[in-house]
Parts: C-alpha cells; sequence; structure tokens
C-alpha cells in the first residue's frame, strides 16, 4: 500500500520537474520527498545528515508543498495499521536514514525499494536495510511494553489508595502475536481503569507485596517472535525497568 | 486527518452517591508549570512512536490535547454532576444514565453517557479517527483525572494524568 501511495506522488510530482535526466529527476524528487518525511525531526539536522551521506546539496520543501505532500499521503493511506508496518519504507535510525524493508515483499515493491536505496542511501546494500530496519522496528514494536506499564502502575496507585493493592492475574495470555485486548476478559484491569484500545503484543500482570501497601507489575513481550520475551517490571515506587537483556526483543 | 466527532456513545450508567458529598474546588497537586510540561512530554513520547509519514500533522493536530484542567469547579444535584474547568462553561455530567451534551464547533451537540462505578466516572467521545477517553476518580479529598486519545494513527495512545485536592 505504501509503496503504491509513494508511486504515486512520485510519479504525479516528477511530471512538474524540470529536470531533464528522467533517473536525476527522480532521484532529486526522491531526496525531497524523504527530507520531507523527516521534517519533523529538524529539518536542519535531517538535511545535514543527508546532505553528509549523499555528498549533494538539498533544497527542503516548502511549507506549502510539504502540506500538500503530507495530505497527498494521508489522502492515499486511508488507515496506517501500527501492526502493519509496510508503511516503513523509511525509518530513522540513530545517525542517519535509511530504507526499511518490513513488510515489502513483492518484486515491485522490491524494486521501489532498491530505487530509493540507490536514491538516498547508495553506501547500504540492500541487506543492510534489512537489518537495521528490522532491529529498529523490533525495538520500537518492543517500547509498547513499558508504556502500558507505566500506564498500569499510574492506575494501579490512583485507584489502590483506599483498598491496597489485590494481585491481578496476567492478561493477555502470553503471546508472540498480537492480541485484542478484551476489557470483560482483562479481570482486575478493569477494575483499576486499565485497558488497551485495540491490540496489544504485550501480557501484564500485577502482584499486591507487602500485605497490600505494595505492588510489583511486569510486562512481557516478545516483538521479534523468536520465543524470547522481553519482561518488564516496575513497583509503586519504582519506575519501569527492562529485567532482560536489552537485545532481547 | 481529521479528528471529527461521530454520532453520541451509549453505556449503561448508575447513579453513585459517592459524588453526592464532593467537594467544590479543586486544583491539580502538580502545579500549571509542572501539568503543562507532563503533558507536554506525554505528547512527545506519543509522536515519537508515531509514524515519521504522519508525525508532523498529528503533531499539530494534538498541539494542545489533551486539554489538561489547572482547576476544577464540581457541584452536585439530583444525579448530576456539574463540572466546570478552568475557563470553560459548566457541563452537567448526568450520572443516572442520561446522556451528556458536549457542544461541538458546528453547533451541534455530542451525546456522551457517562459510565459509573463506584467512585468512577468514564466518558468515551468518539472522534472519526479514534476516541477520548476521560476518567474520574474521587478518593477522599483528592480528585484524579487521567485523558487518553487514542488512534490507530498514534503508534501509543496519548496519555495524561493529574491528581488534584480540594481547597475548600
Amino acid at each position: 500500500m505504501f509503496t503504491g501511495l509513494l508511486a504515486s506522488v512520485f510519479h504525479g510530482t516528477a511530471q512538474a520537474d524540470s529536470t531533464e535526466d528522467p533517473n536525476e529527476q527522480q532521484r532529486a524528487l526522491l531526496k525531497r520527498v524523504w527530507l520531507d518525511l523527516l521534517v519533523s525531526d529538524g529539518i536542519a539536522e535531517a538535511e545535514e545528515k543527508f546532505t553528509n551521506r549523499m555528498e549533494g546539496k538539498l533544497e527542503p520543501l516548502s511549507d506549502r508543498k510539504r502540506k500538500k505532500l503530507t495530505q497527498s499521503l494521508l489522502e492515499l493511506f486511508p488507515k496506517l495499521e501500527a501492526d502493519q508496518p509496510d508503511i516503513a519504507a523509511l525509518a530513522v535510525g540513530s545517525g542517519f536514514t535509511f530504507i526499511g524493508m518490513d513488510g515489502v515483499e513483492s518484486e515491485e515493491e522490491l524494486a521501489l525499494v532498491e530505487l530509493y536505496r540507490e536514491a538516498l542511501a547508495p553506501n547500504l546494500t540492500m541487506a543492510d536495510c534489512r537489518r537495521i530496519t528490522t532491529k529498529t522496528q523490533m525495538a520500537s514494536r518492543r517500547k509498547e511494553a513499558p508504556y502500558y506499564l507505566g500506564k498500569l502502575r499510574t492506575h494501579a496507585v490512583a485507584f489502590s489508595k483506599t483498598d491496597g493493592f489485590t494481585d491481578i492475574p496476567q492478561y493477555p495470555s502470553l503471546s508472540s502475536d498480537m492480541v485484542r485486548w478484551n476489557k470483560t476478559d482483562s479481570g482486575g484491569f478493569a477494575d483499576i481503569g486499565f485497558e488497551v484500545d485495540g491490540s496489544v503484543r504485550s501480557s501484564f500482570r500485577l502482584q499486591a507485596t507487602n500485605q497490600g501497601k505494595g505492588f510489583i507489575a511486569t510486562a512481557f513481550i516478545d516483538a521479534d517472535k523468536d520465543g524470547q520475551f522481553a519482561v518488564f517490571v516496575v513497583t509503586e515506587t519504582s519506575t519501569v525497568t527492562m529485567v532482560t537483556p536489552e537485545d532481547v526483543y | 486527518m481529521h479528528f471529527i466527532v461521530l454520532a453520541g456513545w451509549i453505556s449503561t450508567a448508575q447513579a453513585s452517591p459517592v459524588f453526592e458529598t464532593i467537594g467544590s474546588n479543586y486544583t491539580t497537586m502538580e502545579g500549571a508549570q509542572a501539568l503543562e510540561k507532563k503533558r507536554q512530554d506525554a505528547l512527545k513520547q506519543t509522536l515519537d512512536s508515531t509514524n515519521i509519514v504522519v508525525r508532523t500533522l498529528v503533531g499539530s493536530k494534538l498541539k494542545q490535547q489533551p486539554n489538561m484542567c489547572v482547576d476544577y469547579v464540581f457541584s452536585y444535584s439530583t444525579n448530576t454532576l456539574h463540572v466546570k474547568c478552568d475557563d470553560h462553561p459548566s457541563i452537567p455530567v448526568h450520572l443516572d444514565g442520561r446522556p451528556t451534551q458536549y457542544p461541538k464547533k458546528d453547533g451541534t451537540f455530542l451525546e456522551v453517557v457517562a459510565e459509573v462505578k463506584g467512585n468512577t466516572i468514564l466518558q468515551t467521545f468518539p472522534f472519526a479517527n479514534g476516541s477520548l477517553k476521560v476518567i474520574y476518580r474521587l478518593e477522599n479529598e483528592h480528585f484524579w483525572v487521567e485523558k487518553s486519545i487514542y488512534s490507530s494513527y498514534l503508534g501509543m495512545p496519548l496519555s495524561v494524568s493529574s491528581s488534584y485536592i480540594s481547597t475548600n
């Protein structure tokens, strides 16, 4: 879906470009499109990094063109599913831009990614792109667990001032797949107003400690589906901490 | 992206005696500046988790969201909790299953039924691309509020909470 969108934007805008060489015209446009998409991370910084990498001078899009492009993207992408990151033709890692590969399956999509790679990051191989993207996306997916665990802590503290803390059995069951959160099945989590809108990869539990005066809440997630779960914990007095090694996703 | 309000939300609700004794004035325990920083931090976290393609647009849409009140003024009358947030008009929140009408910018009203459970009120405001959920919880002299924005456009929901203390 995403690649189709970009292709549309790409071809549509390319016609208005005055560069004579079609290939150069396409590459220049790609640079501008990607740079524009990076604007929220700071155009100057992105441009500098990009320029260093591409050894070329880039011209950011005007506000008007950026808004128009963004609107085009949104019109062509009525809904972006967090669980289907085939939109990840671009990802921003630590220090430079690279081309994402997650969800790219067909020959047509691969060819388009190859075009991006050639224009945007010629120093990276396709294998580099796939490796970096996978790692980054797994880390991104894993962030769900500490995020919701922090929210769980907030709710546990807010809802337990009178009665103290009580055990909440694990929910949802451990799974490497996305599981839809069902409020009625979530037991004690619903009682403390904690819920997830949609689906999660994480599983949560809360265990009361010190005769109900404290608790330890735990989140489990297997973002890369290798059967090994990353584990996060939090207590009523501590912040969220990851207890498994950093390379467990 | 349009966060357009859709039709009302239907739920069951029961009147709760807990709110009959609610104090009048409450103010955030963390202070206005700290609360605003908390909101901005939460927004940044949400935007960081959101796909870069829509991040800029989402950021502009959520720039002032969720609106976290520094002060609340409450009053209660026959199954209705009147809620006044900062300088906004007082809104009567019906706790007995009747819908509460919220004015929209186009002059129409959104009807939302409050879900009441003990000392907790949950309101869900549906939008075209997601929803806003507001939880109020009364706990003795304290009042806890959480406002969360959910959308498939967001990598993580935007959620901010604060505790308020009675100033009566």
